[in-house]
């Protein structure tokens, strides 16, 4: 199976540690793991990559993840799949990114056995 | 700005709430078993500790408030390390990761609380993190996490 590659946008370096902790945990094949600290630096990043799977926070300084996520719309061949993972689980909160093109919404903390599930089906989706 | 209320004794629903928050961040997030404890034990488990840290959470929306946590560094460190796979040794106590670790919980547990409580969309500010010279927290929720003291106040604006 060819190796993920990933983006994970949170403000927070532990809360970026601890995606990619779960992400090592699933034990589907990863590839390039790139990380940014808000929505901005994400654009910044995918002017110039593509990434198979985009976890993203919604709270955020400089550029939220809704923001970032509408931007996206406009971009669908730079991310194949957008997981948002955010301390808010609430229904009026998941409104607000309907439509914009998010595969899964995930709450924090974050189950190892739940990243594996989402990239388990992101690796199925993309390599059949 | 004003000093949010904290919570009376009348809000006992919402401190099952905040009590079941706690836990699910704990155990989910960083595998520590938690307990409420009195001020007994509480006493007893603080007196290992002399270095604390206290983070706190703003959120503004339907309702407005703080979210406050206290913990011993060691209990931050030993999360931490838990959670990457470390040995607690192996994390330097002055390492970014450890106040990133104290804001993210106050973070995980203000955001669990509100999504169970009330439904609604909030926004929580970025979690502030300070040292604090001891676990002196009359009123506030008492917990053991893997043994170690854990507390947590949670005010509302207006009550």
């Amino acid at each position: 199976m060819k190796p993920l590659n990933c983006l994970i946008v949170d403000d927070s370096s532990v809360m970026r540690r601890m995606v990619r902790r779960t992400m090592e945990l699933s034990e589907v094949p990863l590839g390039q793991v790139h990380e940014a600290g808000n929505g901005r630096e994400a654009l910044d990043l995918l002017a110039t990559t593509t990434v198979d799977v985009l976890f993203t926070d919604i709270n955020m300084p400089v550029m939220n993840g809704a923001d970032l996520l509408r931007a996206l719309v406009k971009r669908p061949d730079a991310v194949r799949a957008r997981v948002v993972i955010s301390t808010d689980g609430s229904e009026a909160r998941r409104a607000e990114v309907v439509g914009l093109n998010v595969d899964w919404y995930l709450e924090k903390p974050l189950r190892p056995e739940v990243m594996r599930d989402v990239l388990s089906k992101v690796a199925e989706r993309i390599h059949g | 700005m004003s000093c949010p209320k904290s919570l009376n004794a009348s809000m006992v629903e919402e401190s099952s709430q905040l009590d079941a928050a706690v836990a699910y961040v704990a155990e989910e997030g960083f595998f520590a078993s938690v307990e409420p404890v009195g001020q007994v034990e509480w006493d007893a488990l603080c007196t290992d500790h002399d270095t604390w840290l206290e983070s706190s959470v703003r959120f503004h929306g339907p309702l407005g408030g703080a979210l406050r946590c206290r913990l011993p560094l060691a209990l931050a460190r030993e999360l931490v390390s838990a959670f990457l796979g470390m040995e607690t040794g192996e994390l330097p106590p002055t390492d970014p990761l450890v106040q990133d670790l104290t804001g993210e919980l106050a973070n995980m547990v203000c955001g669990r609380w509100l999504t169970r409580t009330q439904g609604q969309v909030f926004d929580l500010e970025h979690p502030i993190v300070a040292a604090v010279p001891d676990g002196r927290c009359a009123g506030w929720s008492r917990y053991a996490a893997n043994g170690v003291p854990l507390a947590i106040e949670l005010a509302v604006e207006g009550r």
